[in-house]
């Protein structure tokens, strides 16, 4: 996601609130992609673009009054996560949980660990040391997504909510009909599904 | 005492959001510092966390961000009664 110096942000919105067409381009191309990203991870994708458009015209509205205390970006993902999950209650629909307290999916495979818990396959340093380096190779990019794509509903959701939107596990359990314990279970397994992948890609160059 | 698997399994995502009382948090402390192995797993997994904070959004069509921001710059020109509910 572009980061925006804070003195851009004043100068952004002063020029939204007084109307020049331009800025709102400008608001558009920066946080549109993001605020889909947000929805689609509460209310699911098919639902995320309307969800999204709500949130902007709620947004717009709501301008005149806006004072910059917070950023405009965390003011635009408050006011599309709220929609989004206003769309979620009232549509209850079921997020599916595989039953996340038990069964080992999305653990590490047991055999990397020797009886008494030492590892019997130690982690091996990765090439690349910086999120830079990683996210610079686009084969990278491109086997994070496949994976991001094949994970369960509910894993995704949670992963993309405290990763990408930065949310606590205390607020995720707010959003999504999941209690705070089985936050912390999905959470930990989609990590370490990425984790593995990771691994894998460093170590042969593909996944 | 806290072993390698069980950090790894069980308490590696709670330590890094804070989820531990201070008991477990020491534990995980105290284990780090004899464990090269889990050092660099956890660090690793700092590593990966950032990239998933910093994965770039899909490109959007300027057509789209041009059409959305033409009707939502239209909508705030308009006085308040008549704008879309």
């Amino acid at each position: 996601m572009t980061r925006r110096k804070p003195e851009d942000e004043g100068a952004l919105l002063a020029r939204l609130q007084a109307g020049e067409k331009a800025a709102f381009e400008e608001l558009v191309r920066l946080y549109h992609g993001a605020m889909k990203r947000a929805a689609g991870a509460i209310v699911g994708e098919a639902q995320a673009e309307e969800a999204v458009q709500e949130a902007w015209l709620s947004a717009i509205r709501h301008l005149p009054d806006f004072e910059g205390r917070s950023s405009l970006k965390t003011w635009l993902f408050s006011i599309v996560i709220n929609e989004a999950r206003g769309r979620l209650r009232k549509a209850r629909r079921e997020i599916r949980i595989d039953d996340p307290a038990t069964g080992k999916e999305g653990l590490f495979d047991p055999d990397r660990f020797l009886e008494d818990g030492h590892w019997a396959q130690a982690p091996a340093l990765w090439h690349d040391q910086s999120p830079e380096a990683l996210l610079s190779h686009e084969d990278f990019l491109r086997c994070l997504e496949k994976l991001l794509d094949a994970l369960p509903e509910i894993q995704r959701s949670v992963l993309t909510l405290r990763e990408y939107q930065g949310l606590e596990v205390e607020e995720i359990c707010n959003i999504l009909p999941v209690s705070a314990s089985n936050v912390r279970v999905i959470l930990h397994r989609a990590r370490v599904k990425v984790y593995a992948m990771v691994e894998v890609y460093e170590e042969t160059g593909t996944c | 005492m806290l072993t390698c698997r069980d950090l790894v399994q069980i308490r590696a995502s709670d330590y890094l959001d804070s989820q531990l009382n201070w008991r477990q948090r020491l534990g995980v402390r105290f284990h780090l510092l004899i464990c090269d192995h889990c050092r660099l797993f956890l660090r690793q997994l700092r590593l990966m966390r950032e990239v998933l904070a910093r994965r770039p959004v899909p490109p959007v069509a300027e057509a789209e961000i041009k059409a959305l921001a033409g009707h939502l710059h239209q909508q705030h020109q308009q006085p308040a009664d008549h704008r879309h509910k």
